[in-house]
């Protein structure tokens, strides 16, 4: 079950976002925290997007694929340059707290929550692909 | 959407979903508190970097002041949410109105 959709390039469009995700997630397998994790991946990919390529194409392509076990969700973004989030800055996350700065952290909960993410650009079309998958383990 | 009630005993109820789009109308509100405040989280069902990025400003700038915030009541993937961050060192976690072990220590210089 695919859903598709495109996201303004605005950041009052997140909550639009956050109800296209939701109704996407309807018809998917996976569990409250499972579905929270696509919810914080999409917002955390998305405002990069906004915030580092605010020049890119006014919308923002987003497919979510609800497998058996598993969400699939793949976010492509035009007119920009490489941006791979799977190559994030270290946040710092064992500083103590007069040097822990509030950027970063949002592409590291993505990695360290989501069950595989993979960034390709292809630079003839300047566009960047963002593929991320949530799986739902099945109970012994 | 986003709610923060002040509570009694300087508990302040924060329910819903903390994210991008809630996150400066909640950065006023945290704007408010003083001393020492017990966030009880209980209600709390989303937090995205950009929450947390509210509540380290706020646990920096009570610090100062001999305050702070304490968390309590996180959800379990709230909760893990917190460790990834490694937010368990700069805040007291509490449960039941008691500490559970954090590595929170406000006695570090």
């Amino acid at each position: 079950m695919k859903s598709s959709g495109r996201i303004e390039r605005r950041f009052d469009a997140l909550p639009a976002a956050v109800a296209f995700v939701e109704r996407a997630l309807d018809v998917s397998s996976l569990d409250n925290e499972r579905r929270q994790t696509v919810h914080l991946a999409v917002e955390e990919l998305l405002t990069n997007m906004l915030k580092y390529a605010p020049q890119g194409a006014p919308t923002i392509a987003i497919e979510i694929a609800c497998h058996q076990g598993a969400v699939d969700v793949t976010l492509i973004d035009s007119g920009v340059e490489r941006f791979d989030p799977t190559r994030a800055p270290d946040p710092g996350i064992d500083r103590p707290i007069d040097e822990r700065r509030p950027g970063g952290l949002g592409l590291h909960l993505v990695a360290r929550l989501v069950d595989s993410l993979s960034y390709d650009y292809a630079a003839e079309r300047r566009e960047g692909t963002t593929r991320f998958r949530v799986e739902q383990p099945r109970e012994c | 959407m986003l709610t923060i009630e002040q509570g009694a005993d300087d508990v302040v109820h924060l329910a819903g979903r903390f994210d991008a789009a809630q996150s400066p109308a909640a950065q006023i509100a945290f704007d408010r508190l003083n001393g020492v405040v017990t966030l009880d989280c209980a209600g709390l069902d989303y937090v995205s970097s950009a929450g947390l990025g509210v509540l380290l400003k706020t646990q920096k700038r009570l610090l100062t002041a001999a305050g702070r915030l304490r968390l309590s009541g996180l959800k379990p993937h709230i909760r893990d949410i917190f460790v990834y961050s490694g937010f368990d060192q700069l805040f007291e976690i509490v449960a039941d109105g008691s500490s559970v072990r954090s590595n929170f220590s406000s006695g570090r210089t």
